[in-house]
């Protein structure tokens, strides 16, 4: 089974600062992952490498195999941490973008999303709430049949029952050869979807483990957990 | 079936627990098909990946069988549902009797708090100590009331 | 917007015709004229905003979204430089437009008509010319929103500040063109004067339309020359600037996006 993300030494320096030092991580299909970290910590830069829109400084990161480019970002499905549609969109222009542009892009399951949440697509971008505007481009991200889904931060900024909603989703959309990377520092909500979790300090991969183990080998949630890793750093 | 899980263990055994009670009180009864994996993972809003190694677990110790055409069906074995009855049974005596210890009440004295509370307990309302234990089985609408946010 | 502004250009010219000596009709003149020339102004204005806003605005927040597209940087460039081209070039032909209403309506078409027809047959090739200014005006166009381009592209790498990089390097850019064009003048003087006919024939014998340099020593003959030197050097030295800031934008954007 090929990883669907890999990075070999990956390291990305923004100047003299050190976003990402060393990251060597392996990523399979069909696991629901859990990038773990403060702000700060380089979450979103790995997400970004992912993407292309950033490019490494050291080191190398895969997606299947292949460098970041149009290929890959063909099966891959982007959720960032901000909004990027023009503000004079309207939603529905905003779906037959994503149609035209992707070929995995089920338009009518976003449509029935889009009716599940209430929220009407012939609304301009710029009238909607910064919630509802989250929550339309989760539709489109997770209207997609991707290989690898990065949501950055997805339930940041939500209300409770969105976020379950979210979750939902998530778990909803899930597929063998999907993975599901989810950036967050809000891990107590989400560890239960979780099947894997890689911590984040300062750039460095602190630790890689599934969750099971965490909990099994310590006796405490993943956040407890991560909260006691993040304290000893500290005291250092 | 109401899934209630805490974050300190694995969840996959949680749930194999909860399976457990659940055959137990009839609520997935014997010989009965249980639903697939992605099913039951969204009802329990948990990681199918999860879920089927709870299942698989399960089927380990011969509560589960899977069929080729018909999916998971719950054992027919009504002995070994006896025995896991027991075993739970055991386990809630088990349990009891510490927590008795850890205030002080030694297991003479908790048996016969015990046959008194059983007494009372016998004039007040069955389906309120089933509640208390978290029995679904019983409870069987309050089990389709709560199917939660489901997106039809 | 861009019939809008059309449909003012129309209307301003309606109003700049007729010659009444009417003091206030005068002064209403007066004003149209100023009016017009702020609109035509405008429309210049605005579609030069309009053009690098789109790819300004591409590289900022709107990036996340357009640079996890499958498409290529290729595809991202040059749409938006044919969409760029052809706001451009429809400015141009409505203030075009404008001019030879207003030219129209003052009546001094005919007196245009006598001087083209007096020109062409002293032997001044009206037809090379105008499309050698169109082709010249086209090929600098795409230049310059080219130039804007790279400038956007490659200024905030140098600086932390997207908006300040990208006006560094457009001056860097604009700088080194007027250095090129500044070469340019003396090169062509130098290329003009040590023009003997044999090597005017050489050069130019297969240039634009027949022109015949040498049979017609005319004054027109002479300006015939310096037109096309002045095209040659200018549309080559284009061309690379086209070549070399769609290279710049592309391998910014390929090969080192760091999207803030």
């Amino acid at each position: 089974m090929e990883a669907i993300l890999e990075t070999r030494n990956l390291t990305k320096r923004f100047g003299a600062f050190p976003a990402l030092s060393d990251v060597n991580i392996c990523i399979g299909s069909g696991r629901i992952v859990g990038l773990l970290g403060a702000n700060g910590s380089g979450k979103t830069t790995l997400i970004k490498l992912a993407n292309g829109l950033l490019t490494p400084t050291e080191g190398e990161i895969l997606i299947g195999g292949v460098k970041p480019g149009t290929q890959t970002k063909r099966i891959v499905s982007y959720l960032p941490d901000r909004t990027y549609f023009d503000n004079w969109m309207k939603v529905k222009d905003c779906l037959k973008l994503f149609a035209d542009f992707y070929e995995d892009f089920n338009i009518a399951k976003a449509g029935d999303m889009l009716l599940a949440l209430g929220i009407d697509a012939d609304k301009p971008f710029r009238s909607l709430s910064k919630g509802t505007k989250e929550k339309v481009q989760l539709v489109l991200v997770m209207s997609r049949s991707a290989h690898l889904y990065l949501l950055d931060e997805p339930i940041g900024g939500v209300d409770p029952a969105a976020r379950d909603y979210i979750l939902n989703t998530i778990i909803r959309n899930y597929n063998e050869e999907g993975t599901v990377i989810i950036s967050t520092h809000l891990i107590a909500d989400i560890e239960k979807v979780l099947d894997d979790v890689i911590f984040l300090m300062n750039g460095r991969v602190e630790r890689v483990s599934s969750v099971d183990a965490i909990r099994a080998a310590s006796g405490k949630s993943v956040d407890e957990v991560f909260r006691e890793v993040i304290r000893c750093e500290v005291k250092f | 079936m109401l899934w209630k899980f805490t974050n300190d263990r694995p969840i996959y055994l949680q749930i194999v627990e909860a399976i457990q009670v659940g055959i137990v009180s009839g609520f997935y009864p014997s010989g009965s098909g249980v639903p697939s994996v992605r099913t039951l993972a969204l009802e329990a809003e948990v990681n199918p990946n999860t879920m089927q190694r709870a299942l698989q677990e399960l089927e380990s110790i011969g509560l589960l069988h899977t069929q080729r055409t018909a999916g998971r069906t719950v054992t027919e074995d009504r002995e070994a549902i006896e025995k896991l009855r027991e075993k739970l049974a055991e386990d809630h005596i088990t349990a009891f009797f510490a927590g008795m210890r850890s205030i002080g009440i030694d297991k003479d004295e908790a048996v016969k708090i015990l046959s008194k509370a059983a007494k009372r307990a016998d004039t007040a309302d069955a389906a309120d100590a089933a509640d208390a234990a978290n029995v679904p089985g019983i409870a069987g609408d309050q089990a389709t009331a709560t199917v939660p946010k489901e997106v039809n | 917007m861009f019939l809008v502004t059309w449909g003012a250009n129309g209307v301003l010219e309606s109003g700049s015709f007729g010659g009444i000596a009417d003091t206030i009709y005068s002064l209403f003149k007066g004003v149209m004229m100023v009016v017009y020339i702020g609109v035509a102004v405008a429309v210049v204005v605005v579609t030069v905003i309009i053009i690098i806003m789109r790819y300004y605005k591409m590289l900022g927040d709107e990036g996340y979204l357009w640079f996890t597209l499958p498409v290529t940087a290729n595809q991202h460039i040059s749409g938006k430089l044919i969409v760029a081209t052809v706001w451009s070039i429809a400015s141009f032909v409505v203030i075009v437009l404008s001019i030879l209403i207003l030219v129209a309506r003052l009546g001094l078409l005919g007196t245009i008509g006598d001087g083209v027809r007096y020109i062409t047959e002293r032997g001044f090739h009206l037809t090379p010319w105008i499309i050698g200014i169109l082709v010249l005006l086209l090929i600098q166009g795409i230049a310059g929103i080219l130039e804007f381009y790279a400038a956007m592209s490659i200024g905030p790498h140098f600086t932390k500040s997207r908006l300040g990089g990208s006006v560094i390097g457009y001056i860097i850019i604009y700088v080194g063109t007027q250095i090129l064009a500044a070469i340019g003048l003396p090169l062509m003087t130098f290329v003009l004067e040590n023009m003997s006919s044999a090597a005017s024939k050489l050069f130019f014998g297969d240039s634009l339309n027949s022109l015949e340099v040498l049979t017609e020593p005319s004054i027109f003959a002479a300006i015939d020359l310096i037109g096309i030197v002045v095209f040659v050097y200018t549309t080559a030295l284009n061309v690379i600037l086209c070549v070399a800031c769609y290279i710049l934008s592309h391998q910014m954007v390929n090969k080192k996006l760091n999207l803030g």
